[in-house]
């Protein structure tokens, strides 16, 4: 009984055509490679194949338990993060109430004062957003990279925060608590299913409550299968030196 | 501004054009830089070849008739940021062609690729005639045929991209004939494929229209099996010049060159008096191709250029743009002929640059490029174990320079920046494909990605 | 008007018509959100008695955004027949409630031009989720652009080809998948990543020119922001219906990027230019929720604002309007049970106001609901006549990162409704081999009959 059946979430969906007798089996295969729709399925009467079926429920599970899962505390620690908790008590009601996403007690910002180094250049923060699995996935290679590169330009880092059940407005009360003059947060996006892993990157110059949204420069789409963690790091060590040289962010900077 | 220069076996053109670079992407701060228009604006007239002899290319006189083209479009040297210089057909074999392609790419411009070589010369031509686009249009292969004075080139397209390309012994001009119908030039090409048809063509003797429509209809018939990927005949395969084709099916089959100006025509040979006319067995070859395909309407489509494809290929679609997150040193750039030394791929990165610095060495004083393609997305600790052999094989005062294939230039480059001492200069670009032997020309950035043409082998000695 | 009541011997006391149509609504995770649902479930019950007793006049006189701050408002309250209104005025929503359950489709056609959204908003809070299908059922609103849509024995279907980067060949991979599946009667339309000018002109040519070889009856159409499309229209591109995204208020269309003025103005343009042959060719999306995100709810409930949304559309004649149920996100619509009340509230809603409405049965990832929930509010939509739906390939969207009807979906939905697609669509399905008698053929769903 050690005999397994195949893991379906590796079967390549996106080169298979499983129409029964099509009029040309090269011609679908041709137009499947032009798209990561889930075209050329075939049917079983008007419905789905058992294997169409099931792997649409495999993406949509993991898509899923990406939302209602935690972030993996033991990465954030061995980042030397600093680790806050907004309003939120937990994920159903973070999901559920977004406006205390957003927030934190008075007492979580006199801890984050209390603790992390003041007025840096730079101001990194993660948080789970939508998707612990995306800090999961690309912390690791993403916030090392960052760091030399910051390093190397000669910028002050302030102290890593991590955040948990956060969305992207808690980095303008950190900012304003810590007066930093650029502040990255690193967020996971909504997952599709495509991936559960796709993180963004919003950065602001003085991210500050009292700005519109707009303040806000945004990298999105950062995980394996789209802009590399590490590649997507080193184009942040570019914007801090844009975003620092002209002072200010978002719609007022054309790039 | 680009240009593009073609010198073929009968014929010799220009053109210039205006290339667009714009930002395709939708988050604008990782930003996709495409070429997104090719606008030309002067097409010369065209000239005939200037020849010397059967084997020697008159250069003056080909150096004049560029010169004037310049002059008419109005057109200064200093004004032309890219473009290529292509020596096709049978012309790519005269002696002195390494020579005029020399001389001429330092006259025509300052980052003017000089080249040729039947494939190039095919994928250029595809690109002009419209094949790219229009395999993308009908989501289909689309096959094109340009048909030259002495050569055929053919390339595939699906999705935008060559699948396969190739070249063969057929032309307009590879029969010529003078006013009173006799033969005064057969080349030795095909005299093979005329003694198995047993047709009665000879040097000096008159020639018969059944004839020549024989040997017309049998080119057809090739082209017409090439494109549904049927079996060819013995004869056939022996026109291939250097290599034979893959053997792929297209859906769309698509004529340019000058030939092809007959077969989207409605022109009729009727007599031997119609081919003397023209003094060739061009349009001869037009109307029997127009007839092989008659019945097959729906798979044969027009070419959006047919004379002019393989120069406003060669002027507008000869460069590659890299990707946009790189690191570069514009005071570098532009690089010109930089030899590539390819790695072969390995999950040890140790292993994949074993042995790097005796083959940069052999190249002396010559900068070389490293290329690669590395992994999809390379985590931190891959990065910093590709720029730790990178730097270890940095060569004194030549400056880095790294190409991959993957997205992770910039990574990569600001890695090895850190590791070196300030001194050195680092170019790391990617989503560039080459390989070895080949040569890479490095533009000036464009909206903060860089142009690059990458050359194999120029001429076959 | 009153506005007090007691329930199991306790009392309750609402402090204006606002407030009892918020916490007459049915409990949803968007009016919790914004702090105006009700406290419990019998307050709620208390409100939806409190509502059944106000009159038809009380409502249209307490629009839920004053008429002199609101051009929504104004539009709709401008719009309504004053002999229709006469009629009504004076039932109570109660009484209103079963005028629709017992009248024919002709008796309700007859009064919905006197109608507010306030109106059909407030009884839609008192019915339940059999009432809004067996009255939605009775009505069905024709319109006619290039094709008439939402004849009765019809089920009409959206092809949406949507592309992760608007590759053409991509989009129209999914489009040839689509029509052999007999998808796409009621527009292909795509929901475009950039919204260029050059864009938009690539893809409705694409459209049209697959049409025109087909000879597919249907209409082309890019969902992008109606301001581009006015300039691609300019510019010649043919373009069978025009889109916008509508919302309830002034302030939330703002946040759209559009005024009343710029919508009257983009009809006009269109009705010059337009390639289609019909009177109708405006497509409009909407969906619960969206007033309280751009902040222009004006503390009103999500229902009523959805309710305006309709309001606004029936000045446009549109051809096309649907919700897009669940895409909005938890804050709103927190579960399956919740998109699904919400997707038959929405449909009865748009038919009650005169539409030809269409629903984008939907949710994303990180709502509590999946596939089967989709499958259920789309079963209980065909059974009450739902003009049309979305057809996806299998039912995932890969541009818009949400799950919505597939093209098997579509196909299954009129098997088991024994409906079909539009006449001349059907007809030209059945030439082609793909559908006989309105089911699927051995030969459908093969996008390879396309590349011939």
């Amino acid at each position: 009984m050690s005999e397994m059946i195949k893991d379906i979430s590796l079967v390549d969906y996106y080169e298979r055509v499983t129409i029964d007798n099509p009029r040309d089996t090269e011609s679908c295969s041709r137009l499947k490679k032009t798209t990561n729709a889930r075209i050329c399925l075939g049917r079983a009467g008007d419905r789905c194949k058992t294997e169409t079926l099931l792997k649409f429920r495999a993406d949509h599970a993991v898509a899923m338990d990406a939302v209602w899962s935690e972030v993996d505390e033991s990465i954030v620690d061995q980042l030397g993060f600093f680790k806050v908790q907004t309003l939120a008590e937990d994920k159903e009601q973070y999901i559920k109430r977004p406006d205390l996403g957003r927030v934190f007690s008075q007492e979580t910002l006199d801890g984050i004062k209390g603790n992390c180094i003041e007025s840096p250049d730079v101001q990194i923060i993660a948080t789970d957003g939508l998707s612990a699995c995306a800090i999961n996935a690309n912390l690791a290679d993403i916030y090392p990279i960052l760091m030399d590169g910051l390093t190397a330009k000669g910028y002050t880092i302030g102290t890593p925060i991590f955040v948990k059940y956060g969305r992207v407005a808690t980095m303008d009360q950190i900012s304003e608590a810590i007066q930093a003059k650029v502040t990255i947060l690193l967020v996971g996006e909504r997952p599709g299913l495509a991936t559960d892993e796709s993180m963004s990157s919003y950065m602001a110059y003085e991210s500050s409550t009292l700005k519109p949204e707009s303040q806000r420069t945004v990298i999105s789409n950062i995980h394996r299968k789209g802009v590399p963690p590490v590649e997507a790091g080193a184009q942040l060590v570019n914007l801090v030196e844009v975003l620092i040289r002209e002072k200010k962010s978002g719609v007022e900077l054309k790039i | 501004m680009s240009v593009g220069i073609d010198i073929g076996t009968t014929t010799t053109q220009v053109i210039f054009s205006r290339i667009k670079v714009e930002n395709t992407a939708t988050s604008f701060l990782i930003p996709e830089m495409k070429i997104t228009d090719k606008k030309i604006l002067y097409k010369s007239e065209i000239h005939f070849t200037p020849l010397l002899a059967r084997d020697k290319i008159h250069l003056p006189e080909l150096k004049a008739i560029i010169e004037s083209e310049y002059d008419k479009a109005g057109i200064q040297k200093d004004e032309i940021v890219t473009g290529a210089i292509i020596i096709t057909g049978e012309t790519a074999r005269k002696n002195n062609a390494e020579e005029v392609l020399r001389v001429l790419s330092d006259f025509a411009g300052d980052f003017v690729v000089a080249t040729a070589g039947p494939d190039l010369e095919s994928i250029l031509a595809g690109y002009g005639a419209g094949a790219a686009e229009a395999s993308n249009h009908f989501t289909a292969r689309v096959i094109n045929f340009d048909i030259g004075g002495g050569t055929t080139n053919g390339a595939i397209f699906w999705e935008g991209e060559v699948i396969d390309s190739f070249a063969l012994d057929i032309g307009g001009r590879l029969i010529q004939i003078d006013q009173q119908g006799v033969i005064c030039y057969i080349s030795e090409k095909i005299t093979q494929l005329i003694n198995y048809l047993q047709l009665e063509l000879v040097l000096g003797a008159k020639a018969k229209l059944e004839d020549i429509k024989a040997l017309t209809d049998a080119f057809a018939k090739i082209f017409v099996q090439i494109s549904s990927s049927e079996g060819l005949e013995e004869e056939a395969v022996k026109l291939f010049i250097g290599h034979s084709h893959k053997g792929l099916k297209a859906e769309k089959i698509m004529f340019s060159g000058g030939v092809a100006e007959f077969i989207y025509s409605d022109y009729e040979i009727g007599s031997m008096k119609d081919v003397t006319l023209f003094g060739d067995i061009g349009p001869l070859l037009g109307c029997s191709i127009r007839k092989a395909f008659e019945n097959d309407q729906y798979h044969l489509v027009e070419a959006r250029e047919k004379i002019r494809a393989t120069v406003i290929g060669a002027g507008s679609h000869s460069i590659k743009i890299s990707g946009s997150t790189i690191l570069f040193d514009e005071d570098l750039l532009p690089l010109k002929n930089i030899p590539i030394i390819k790695l072969a791929e390995n999950e040890d990165i140790n292993l994949m640059f074993n042995g790097i610095g005796e083959k940069i060495k052999r190249y002396g004083d010559i900068p070389v490029a490293l290329a690669f393609k590395g992994p999809k997305s390379p985590s931190y600790g891959q990065i910093k174990e590709m720029a730790k052999a990178i730097a270890a094989n940095a060569m004194g005062s030549h400056p880095v320079i790294v190409i991959v294939e993957n997205d992770f230039a910039k990574a990569l480059g600001q890695t090895v920046m850190n590791m070196l001492n300030t001194g050195t200069r680092v170019i790391c670009i990617d989503q560039i494909k080459v390989d070895n032997g080949d040569y890479i020309d490095i533009g000036k950035s464009i909206a903060n990605v860089v142009p690059t043409v990458v050359k194999t082998l120029i001429f076959k000695q | 008007m009153i506005l007090k009541t007691r329930l199991f011997g306790k009392s309750y006391e609402f402090k204006d018509i606002k407030e009892v149509l918020a916490k007459a609504n049915e409990e949803k995770s968007g009016d919790i959100l914004a702090g105006i649902a009700a406290r419990d479930t019998a307050e709620r019950v208390a409100a939806k008695v409190v509502l059944s007793e106000m009159t038809l006049e009380d409502l249209r006189n307490n629009p839920v955004v004053p008429y002199e701050d609101d051009e929504v408002t104004r539009a709709i309250q401008d719009g309504v027949d004053p002999s229709a209104f006469g009629m009504i005025k004076s039932m109570t929503v109660g009484d209103f409630r079963e005028f629709l359950l017992k009248s024919s489709e002709d008796e309700i056609k007859n009064i919905h031009d006197g109608l507010t959204s306030e109106m059909i908003a407030g009884v839609t809070k008192l019915m339940s989720n059999m009432d809004l299908v067996y009255a939605a059922k009775k009505i069905h609103n024709l319109a006619t652009c290039n094709t008439t849509i939402g004849e009765g024995g019809t089920l009409s279907s959206r092809l949406q080809p949507n592309h992760p980067t608007d590759g053409l060949a991509g989009i129209m991979a999914s489009t040839m998948e689509g029509i052999s599946y007999g998808i796409g009667d009621a527009v292909i339309g795509l929901n475009p990543v950039v919204d260029t000018i050059s864009s938009i002109s690539a893809v409705l040519h694409s459209f049209k020119d697959f049409m025109v070889k087909w000879d597919i009856p249907t209409q082309n159409c890019v969902l992008a922001h109606v301001t581009s499309q006015m300039a691609a229209l300019q510019k010649g591109v043919p373009m069978d219906l025009m889109f916008q995204s509508l919302a309830g208020s002034q302030k939330s269309n703002e946040a759209f990027g559009i005024t009343v003025k710029l919508m009257d103005e983009a009809y006009e343009v269109m009705r010059e230019k337009k390639s289609s042959r019909g009177p109708n060719f405006m497509y409009f999306e909407t969906g619960q929720g969206s007033e309280l995100s751009s902040e222009g709810h004006h503390g009103a409930d999500q229902l009523t604002m959805e309710a305006r949304c309709y309001g606004l559309a029936k000045r446009y004649h549109p051809f096309l309007v649907n919700t897009v149920v669940g895409f909005i996100g938890p804050e709103y619509l927190y579960d399956g049970r919740q998109m699904i009340r919400a997707g038959l509230e929405d449909h009865f809603m748009g038919k009650l106001t005169g539409l030809p409405m269409g629903v984008d049965v939907c949710y994303n990832n990180h709502m509590k609901a999946d596939q089967n929930d989709v499958e259920n509010l789309a079963l209980l939509l065909a059974a009450c006549d739902c003009t049309y739906f979305m057809g996806i390939p299998g039912g995932d969207d890969v541009m818009l990162m949400y799950q919505t009807t597939s093209y098997h979906d579509i196909a299954s939905l009129r098997d088991i409704t024994g409906k079909k697609p539009i006449k001349e669509f059907n007809q030209r399905m059945e030439e082609l081999g793909i559908l006989e008698n309105g089911k699927l053929t051995k030969k459908a769903g093969d996008p390879s009959i396309f590349t011939a």
